[in-house]
């Protein structure tokens, strides 16, 4: 089963990211800010990583930022989940070494299509629905 | 002053988006029953619970849209493209958003290539559209163009016109100026409640203006319907 490591400190967000992502067929660990987020990535093993930008301590970019400087952390892709959506942050986003993110309120069914994608092999996102 | 109130309707709009994530997610997650069987009255309830947050999430869109705009923060891409393919998506588009009405869309046929923002021209047929989908009770909805100056003159400097007939009530004289202006929604016929965020063509108006670098445009005929549309350069320069 892939292990997957979700960084949220929304409890309402996570149990969402958990259910979708446990229904999908992984298994979450979670981390309820940035820094135990980062300690538990450098520890390695996971398929890859949801990463909520707005958390307590660091911002979800600097935690990304950690994650890529550490060897353990340079492959693992690294989702950002965000309700921010203003000119530049999608740059800041893949800038600080996320491979892509998901826009809130999240679409259940997409997420886990875009993950399995990713999964699968992929490294690139198809990310974000197009706000029209 | 337009700035700081952009500034912070783009910062409520961030936290409307948290707790809608709830909405929107749980919902979703309980109609799929993944959590186990869900009875039909239940699934009603839930439907209209995902229907609420999706349409919460469409007004939210729309003021970030709107904020983006008026705070000269929107980017454009100018591309090449054929404006026939961009009718045939915003009729898609629309059709599977308004199957359950029944009403027959098209669009006149066109061989014109274009060069502008794609994305904001498709946004902004699709509200013209819904629009119309609104004050058309039955029958059609198409899409009329034409060519208001002959690009094969000066290929810089022709203008199309796109306009969405609808088959409402048209609209009084006195109203028109309004038409266009944010969070005006005209009363309609009595009977009818009629769904909408009072920004479409708002949006319409300021994404024409800033982006297009055209301007738009409503032709109304009292009990027969209205027009509505923009008219916009076929070429537009990449800077702005």
């Amino acid at each position: 089963m892939p292990k997957i490591l979700v960084i949220e400190d929304n409890p309402d967000d996570l149990r969402l990211m958990r259910k979708i992502l446990e229904h999908g067929g992984y298994e979450v660990t979670d981390a309820r800010n940035g820094n135990d987020g980062v300690a538990l990535a450098a520890a390695g093993g996971f398929s890859f990583i949801v990463m909520d930008i707005d958390l307590p301590d660091i911002n979800g970019l600097e935690a990304a930022r950690r994650i890529r400087a550490a060897e353990s952390g340079k492959t693992v892709p690294i989702i950002a989940v965000t309700s921010y959506a203003m000119r530049g942050d999608m740059a800041r986003i893949l800038e600080a070494g996320c491979n892509g993110y998901f826009e809130k309120p999240i679409d259940p069914l997409h997420v886990l299509d875009e993950i399995h994608k990713l999964v699968q092999g992929g490294s690139k996102l198809n990310s974000g629905t197009p706000s029209l | 002053m337009d700035r700081l109130k952009s500034m912070f309707i783009a910062s409520m709009s961030n936290e409307l988006r948290t707790p809608l994530n709830s909405i929107i997610g749980f919902s979703s997650v309980l109609l799929k029953e993944w959590d186990g069987p869900v009875n039909s009255a239940q699934k009603e309830s839930l439907s209209s619970v995902l229907a609420a947050g999706k349409h919460l999430q469409l007004i939210i869109n729309e003021i970030i849209d709107v904020s983006k705009i008026e705070a000269g923060k929107a980017e454009s891409v100018i591309e090449e493209f054929d404006l026939q393919g961009l009718l045939e998506e915003t009729l898609a588009i629309t059709e599977t958003g308004n199957a359950w009405k029944g009403l027959k869309f098209s669009a006149a046929r066109t061989r014109l290539v274009m060069r502008t923002d794609r994305r904001r021209l498709l946004q902004c047929v699709i509200n013209l559209l819904n629009n119309a989908v609104k004050f058309t009770p039955e029958g059609s909805v198409p899409i009329n163009i034409d060519i208001l100056s002959d690009p094969s003159d000066n290929p810089d400097s022709g203008l199309v016109g796109i306009g969405v007939a609808d088959a409402g009530l048209g609209i009084q004289k006195e109203d028109i100026p309004r038409l266009f202006s944010s969070f005006v929604r005209l009363a309609a016929h009595p009977a009818e409640k009629i769904p909408g965020t009072g920004l479409g063509l708002y949006l319409v108006r300021k994404i024409t203006a800033e982006i297009l670098m055209g301007g738009v445009y409503v032709n109304s005929v009292c009990r027969q319907g209205s027009t509505f549309g923009l008219r916009i350069p076929i070429r537009r320069e990449q800077d702005r």
